[in-house]
């Protein structure tokens, strides 16, 4: 029986050979994953922002227009770089007051950056969805569409190039549907 | 080398197995994240769109009801405002909660009952969802009484309880509560079987069988903002005989000035207003053409040979053929006349105004009307009111409501 007393010097240089060896190749496999699910997220990411967006986007125009015959305001406007929605829809009383002076009565929506921000009243514009890369509404009301692009924090290490992705939602908006009647009374 | 076995792959192994479990738990995660933000936008969404479907079903039944009787509910008694968010089907906390199958409301006030039927006020959707509608009187006006013919109705589009998170009890309803704001039309509820508006009129009359009755109003109402001289054209252009061809109230014939009466009338008073008339002719054509079975309407004018219940609109010659029965509203709209042949009946109400001509119908003219032997028009407010359930209500507005919104 050979005594277990150590390797000699050349089995110990080929032991870490192969063990530099195994290493980077699990290194490079995992390395791929890695990358793989960084970029996963990045893309997840951007689509959670696209999943959000309708429900934001429904939430703050939806009701442009309303009460505006009572006022001299339109309703949905392209300003230049932005996109002016006003709508009144509260007061003190709960009701419309004919004042757009409540929060997110007048609101205006414009990409910048990276992002797409938005400004209440006489406020500043804040960013509300990231990873907006163009913002095109397309103003025809009564039926309007917002064509927004996404696209992800960072360049993808695969391509090279930021993952972007396009998507439309068309709006009616109610307050704009036609009257057989004028609403003045 | 005998018995020496030692070796680390299973270590390397093990360890690559633990990161790539890792890496796919961290992708689980993130997809079931991913998965439950979709589900629950997707909720929320379909709870707008159920919400917006309320409202054009409240559209749809508003001409067809008495607001008067929907405030108050088919108990006939209103229940009062002390209720928490009592124009709402429900409350914000409860929808969140409820179950759609075993809701009952609590009253019911502002929940239509057509035919004597109670409509629960529930209305069921694919996928599993409902809205939910209750109307209630605008708040310029005691909430128990209507008298503007302007209501509000909320819509509530619920979608059944998802997982918000994985933790217990965090399963609610999405919820949207949507409202509009309507008015029933009913500026064309004439006065008389026959009602002219404008300056100047040429009138002929054959014979003196035809017959012009109504009932216990006036036969003929004549309103003008140029004066008497329609109401002056009207009067001379009768014989003595066929003045009492015009029966009705008061003297014969049975005519009245009715100008006073429109200026006084919020329905009534917009006829005589230029603006109403520009609106109303540059969306009429798009309505007609699209309008339900009981408007027929005749943009060149044309001949009504057969039987008819609802809403005539013509512009031009229009002509009722002999025996032609029509019953509810005929309005011309101006750019000819209207003739009346032998025996042809229009029971409700002709209305006569040249607005398809002139910018300002209440002084333009002449209008002109034919009405041949046997001829007549007798007056049927119920007739009127049949066919103004044709005219759509308008609406005067329509905005989401958040639950941090008072009212």
């Amino acid at each position: 029986m050979r005594s277990a007393d150590g390797y000699t010097l050349l089995e110990t240089l080929w032991a870490l050979l192969l063990s530099v060896a195994l290493l980077a190749a699990f290194l490079g496999a995992t390395d791929n994953i890695q990358r793989w699910g960084m970029e996963l997220n990045q893309l997840l990411e951007r689509d959670r922002n696209a999943t959000l967006a309708p429900l934001l986007l429904t939430r703050w125009v939806y009701s442009a227009g309303n009460n505006r015959w009572t006022g001299n305001w339109p309703g949905w406007s392209l300003e230049s770089g932005y996109l002016q929605v006003r709508s009144d829809v509260d007061g003190p009383g709960g009701f419309p007051d004919r004042a757009l002076n409540e929060s997110y009565e007048d609101i205006s929506l414009r990409q910048s950056g990276a992002d797409l921000q938005l400004k209440s009243g006489a406020g500043s514009f804040q960013p509300v969805l990231k990873n907006i890369s163009a913002f095109r509404p397309d103003p025809s009301p009564p039926l309007v569409t917002l064509r927004l692009q996404l696209q992800t924090d960072q360049p993808l290490r695969s391509t090279g190039a930021p993952g972007t992705t396009e998507f439309e939602l068309d709006l009616y908006l109610w307050n704009y549907r036609p009257n057989l009647f004028p609403e003045a009374p | 080398m005998a018995g020496n076995s030692s070796g680390y792959i299973l270590i390397t192994a093990v360890l690559l197995v633990l990161l790539l479990t890792g890496l796919l738990l961290g992708l689980h995660m993130e997809a079931a994240a991913q998965w439950m933000l979709a589900r629950n936008v997707g909720g929320q969404l379909y709870s707008l769109v159920l919400a917006e479907n309320g409202v054009e079903c409240a559209r749809a039944l508003l001409p067809h009801v008495d607001l008067n009787e929907l405030l108050a509910g088919q108990d006939g008694r209103f229940s009062g405002t002390a209720r928490p968010q009592w124009r709402s089907p429900v409350t914000f906390e409860e929808a969140r909660t409820l179950c759609p199958e075993t809701w009952t409301p609590a009253v019911d006030d502002g929940l239509p009952f057509p035919d004597g039927a109670l409509v629960s006020g529930r209305y069921l959707a694919p996928g599993g969802g409902s809205f939910f509608l209750r109307f209630s009187n605008n708040p310029e006006e005691p909430p128990e009484r209507d008298s503007d013919q302007i209501v509000i109705v909320r819509s509530l589009g619920l979608v059944p309880a998802g997982l918000r998170d994985l933790s217990p009890g965090s399963a609610i309803n999405d919820v949207t509560l949507i409202e509009a704001r309507f008015r029933q039309e009913l500026s064309f509820l004439l006065p008389s079987p026959l009602t002219l508006m404008g300056g100047s009129g040429a009138f002929e009359w054959a014979g003196s069988e035809f017959w012009i009755h109504g009932e216990s109003e006036f036969a003929v109402s004549v309103a003008s903002s140029a004066g008497p001289g329609l109401l002056e054209d009207l009067i001379n252009s009768l014989s003595v005989e066929q003045r009492d061809c015009l029966s009705g109230t008061g003297h014969r014939p049975s005519v009245r000035d009715a100008s006073e009466l429109f200026e006084s009338h919020p329905a009534h008073r917009r006829l005589l207003a230029p603006a109403f008339w520009q609106h109303f002719l540059e969306e009429l054509p798009r309505w007609g053409r699209r309008a339900p079975d009981t408007v027929w309407w005749m943009p060149e004018g044309g001949i009504i040979d057969q039987p008819f219940s609802g809403l005539v609109l013509a512009q031009g010659n229009l002509q009722l053929q002999e025996s032609c029965l029509i019953t509810g509203l005929v309005l011309h709209l101006g750019a000819g006349e209207v003739t009346l042949q032998d025996e042809a009946q229009i029971r409700g109400g002709l209305w006569l105004c040249d607005a398809a001509s002139s910018p300002d119908p209440s002084s333009a003219g002449p209008l002109r009307l034919r009405l041949r032997d046997r001829a007549c028009i007798v007056y049927d407010r119920a007739a009127i009111r049949y066919a103004l359930k044709s005219f759509p209500p308008t609406q005067l507005g329509w905005r989401i409501l958040f639950p941090e919104m008072s009212g």
